[in-house]
């Protein structure tokens, strides 16, 4: 049995040492809102994001594309992604600010009402199964509230933007 | 790691091109029946080129190419010794040489594996038989000959009939060569470009050759019609600065306000001085940097001769080409889009068109068959005409595969005439060739040719005459950065529709059954919306008048309703992006002068989507077209809408911004009617009437002046100086042009 001395000392070598935190591996990710869905873009995929000052509709479209405007001297197409995925019937009429996204080449705009920036994501990705929200790469948490990923590269695979 | 002299390296690819396209251009001269001097002459220009890029290679570390070239060199020295005759199989080899040559520098240029030459350095090497002395063709019209698919089977030198492409007749167009060339020549990264300059013999152009990057260039041009449409937000700035004044005129006349009125007019007068002093200078820069961007039509001559020269040899018919025009420039996009065209027409010209050297004897044809390409500036835009003088398109077989294939019902086919048969042609996958060969016959080519050719807002059509041969017109635009456009209202949406399909715009009324229609050269048209064509919700309030725009492409008309005409703008055209390509009649985008995006339509798909007819009979081209018209206005809009409504009918039409000119026209090249503006600068309307009338040989002319004032002095005046009529621009609206040009022409 050990010495109350001794128990002292062991207990004072544990105080001592730092306590274990949690080690969680964080990911950057670009922030925006819309309908209260919380996306997040990958950094090397947003190319910019901003205010929107001109939309012109585009004659004939489905509702998911809400129209065209000016970007860096290119026309940038403009989508409504919960639209497109038919989870709202019509977009909200306020949607001031985009983000563009581009890969390969190819950039498209995506409409949004809150822009968040970049912010620290859970890394720990559970990866997206389905074939029903094209973009959607996964799904992870920023305190306690689910974001969903969106992968540039696969939201151009979904046939209606091959064009 | 990048090559150490990367940017030598892009400057050797560029002369490599150089170097190669002259040498295929001496391979083609040295296969003719030159004399000795003069084949010894080309073959002095293969072995010198050949030398330098000897040299070039060695230095800049490309030991396999430096070994080609000396096996190349050495090759030709026993044809020195020979009289410049070349081997037939030496010669094949040297082609296969040009074609891998710049593959194998590019492929060093982009740090990837380049491929090999050591089987063209064997083949070299290897002993090449010589080419005995050409004797003339079997004359015996039975003579057996392999039929094409046999040829294909046979290796290239072994064709038996001698092709020959001979160089231009004096006064027709020559292509460059490297040495005298003033032409951009373009190589994968980067543009040779020398500016025109006067000719001091065979001055080497180095000092005035400049090499750009081609995206550099591009980059550029985009920048200077950026600065361009700040100009028309300039402009749009101007005119609400000028509308606040009239409000403050109008209803603010306290003294304090005076000084804020002044103000104003004076930033109007400062925002409107800047703005044309930016037009002066966005104009020259464009205009300098867009002539960058140009290449003549010459340059599309040594692919063209060579692909010709080739393909002869590889069915065994003779051909020769000429060329005229072919100092006219055009933007790079559409030479590429042309020289393919070109490629294709030519081969099919002869696999289908020219017939084989006995067939052609036998027909009183001259042996060697004749190609043709001739280029022209008209009204803004280029007009190509590639012709041949073979057999012209067999309609009667047209006829039979359009309704084998379900091109046309029986009934259609039987009443269709020429030029509808000829439009099947340009089907998919249409084909009346029995054989297919290598390049022709799958009936793929036609249609991709004006696929092509429509996306750089072009157009094809077709004319033959039996037995006489085959003509194609290309008509493409000069430039395909920026455009005239008439810009409309539908549904509240701005669009834009190229000027150069703008046939005619009036005002329409609305009948008891709802839209009504128009008459265009006398084909009644059905008015379409084109809220309803191109899906978009029907305006609010309807009119009773409507605005109806008159399209045409090719042989089609479109009448389309909009909501309104906003008025004609030079615009730049902007690609849309690659998810727009489900909407076929978008073709581009342009920015207004409020900074918002219009979408600019294709005519020809617009046609699609509404069904639009084709116009019977291709009246416009051939019932009138001796009929010469003289357009006389100071205003290019004006002079560009009546010229189009009159081309539309089939008169030719020449078009003059003054009296000046058009009286200079006349004289020169005569017409048989004159429509002409009042007021004009330099020599107004009625003078150019006076002038005219008192010229004897124009007594009778038919003369038409148009003006907006109508009143009975003004039609006294144009009485009196000898207007066999007078139009108002308000009657013109309704059409009353044609009536009274055609009535004035019957009395002739």
């Amino acid at each position: 049995m050990k010495s109350y001395a001794e128990q002292l000392a062991q207990r004072a070598k544990a105080l001592a040492q730092r306590p274990v935190e949690d080690t969680a591996p964080m990911a950057e990710l670009v922030l925006m809102r819309r309908a209260g869905v919380l996306f997040g873009f990958h950094v090397a995929e947003v190319e910019s994001s901003g205010r929107l000052r001109e939309l012109t509709p585009v004659p004939g479209a489905d509702d998911w594309l809400r129209g065209i405007t000016m970007h860096r001297g290119n026309v940038l197409s403009l989508i409504d992604l919960l639209v497109f995925w038919g989870e709202l019937k019509r977009g909200v009429a306020d949607m001031p600010s985009f983000v563009c996204l581009s890969h390969g080449g190819r950039s498209i705009g995506l409409l949004v009402e809150e822009l968040l920036g970049l912010d620290e994501t859970d890394a720990r990705l559970e990866v997206w199964q389905g074939n029903d929200r094209p973009g959607l790469e996964a799904v992870t948490q920023r305190r306690g509230e689910r974001v969903h990923v969106i992968s540039a590269e696969r939201l151009f695979l979904d046939p209606r933007l091959a064009g | 790691m990048a090559h150490p002299l990367h940017q030598v390296l892009v400057l050797f690819a560029t002369e490599v091109r150089e170097q190669l396209q002259d040498m295929g251009e001496a391979l083609i001269q040295l296969d003719a029946e030159l004399p000795e001097p003069e084949r010894k002459k080309a073959l002095q220009r293969v072995a010198r080129h050949a030398h330098t890029m000897k040299g070039n290679a060695g230095s800049l570390g490309l030991p396999e190419l430096e070994t080609l070239m000396h096996a190349l060199e050495a090759a030709l020295e026993p044809s020195k010794k020979s009289g410049g005759r070349l081997p037939r199989s030496l010669s094949q080899t040297i082609l296969q040489a040009l074609d891998a040559v710049p593959a194998h520098v590019d492929a060093v240029i982009a740090e990837q594996a380049p491929s090999s030459l050591r089987a063209l350095i064997a083949a070299f090497e290897a002993p090449h038989a010589p080419t005995p002395v050409p004797q003339p063709p079997p004359s015996a019209p039975d003579a057996p000959r392999p039929s094409a698919p046999e040829f294909m089977a046979e290796s290239l030198s072994l064709a038996s009939a001698p092709s020959v492409v001979r160089p231009p007749p004096d006064g027709e167009d020559r292509t460059p060569t490297p040495a005298s060339k003033d032409t951009p020549v373009s190589s994968g990264k980067s543009v040779v470009m020398t500016r025109p300059r006067p000719s001091r013999g065979d001055a080497a152009p180095a000092a005035d050759t400049l090499r750009v990057s081609a995206t550099r260039v591009a980059t550029l041009d985009q920048k200077l019609e950026e600065l361009r449409e700040v100009r028309g937000t300039m402009d749009h700035r101007a005119d609400e600065v000028r509308q606040l004044v009239q409000r403050v005129d109008a209803g603010l006349e306290a003294d304090g306000l005076k000084l804020l009125r002044d103000a104003l007019r004076a930033l109007y007068r400062g925002l409107s001085a800047d703005s044309a002093e930016l037009t002066a200078r966005l104009t020259e820069a464009t205009e300098e940097v867009r002539a960058i961007r140009m290449l003549p039509v010459a340059t599309l001559m040594p692919g063209l001769r060579r692909g010709i020269w080739e393909h002869t040899r590889q069915v065994g018919k003779r051909a020769e080409l000429t060329a005229a025009g072919t100092d006219l420039s055009l933007d790079r996009r559409v030479v590429d889009e042309v020289k393919e065209a070109l490629l294709h027409l030519s081969r099919n010209a002869i696999d289908h068109g020219l017939e084989d050297e006995q067939r052609r004897q036998a027909l009183g044809k001259p042996p060697v068959g004749h190609l043709h390409l001739s280029a022209e500036a008209r009204h803004g835009r280029a007009v190509l005409s590639f012709s041949d003088d073979g057999a012209g398109v067999d309609v009667e077989r047209v006829r039979e595969a359009a309704v084998l294939r379900g091109e046309l019902s029986v009934e259609a086919a039987k009443s269709a005439t020429a030029a509808q048969l000829y439009e099947v042609l340009f089907s998919p996958g249409f084909s009346t060739a029995q054989q297919v060969t290598k390049t022709s016959g799958r009936g793929v080519g036609l249609n991709v040719v004006r696929e092509n050719l429509t996306r750089v807002g072009g157009m094809v059509r077709l004319e033959s005459t039996p037995g006489q041969g085959t003509r194609f017109v290309l008509d493409v635009p000069l430039s395909v950065a920026s455009a005239q456009a008439l810009v409309v209202e539908a549904s509240a949406h701005r669009l834009a529709l190229p000027l150069t399909n703008v046939v005619a715009s009036q005002l329409a009324g609305l009948s008891a059954a709802g839209l009504p229609s128009v008459e265009v050269s006398g084909v009644v048209l059905p008015v379409r919306t084109l809220s309803s064509i191109l899906r978009l919700p029907p305006p609010v309030a309807p009119k009773r008048l409507v605005p109806v725009v008159v399209l045409r492409a090719q042989d089609r008309l479109l009448a389309v309703a909009v909501d309104a005409i906003l008025g004609e703008r030079d615009v730049v055209l902007r690609p849309i992006p690659k998810e727009l390509g489900r909407f076929p009649a978008l073709s581009s985008a342009t920015q207004l002068g409020d900074g918002r995006l219009a979408f600019v339509l294709a005519p020809r798909a617009l046609m699609d989507l509404a069904g639009a007819e084709r116009v019977s009979a291709a009246q416009p081209f051939a019932e009138q077209g001796r009929r010469r018209v003289i357009v006389c206005d100071d205003s290019l809009t004006t002079r560009t809408l009546h010229r189009q409504v009159l081309e539309s009918a089939g008169f030719e039409v020449d078009v003059a911004p003054d009296g000046e000119e058009a009286y200079r026209l006349l004289r020169e090249r005569g017409a048989d009617l004159v429509v002409s503006d009042v007021r004009m600068p330099r020599l107004d309307g009625l003078g150019l009437t006076r002038r005219i009338r008192q010229d004897t040989r124009f007594a009778g002319l038919p003369l038409i002046l148009i003006s907006s004032a109508d009143t009975e002095d003004d039609r006294k005046r144009a009485e009196d100086a000898g207007a066999s009529a007078y139009v108002t621009k308000q009657s013109y609206q309704r059409g009353e042009l044609l009536v009274i040009a055609r009535r004035l022409l019957e009395r002739l």
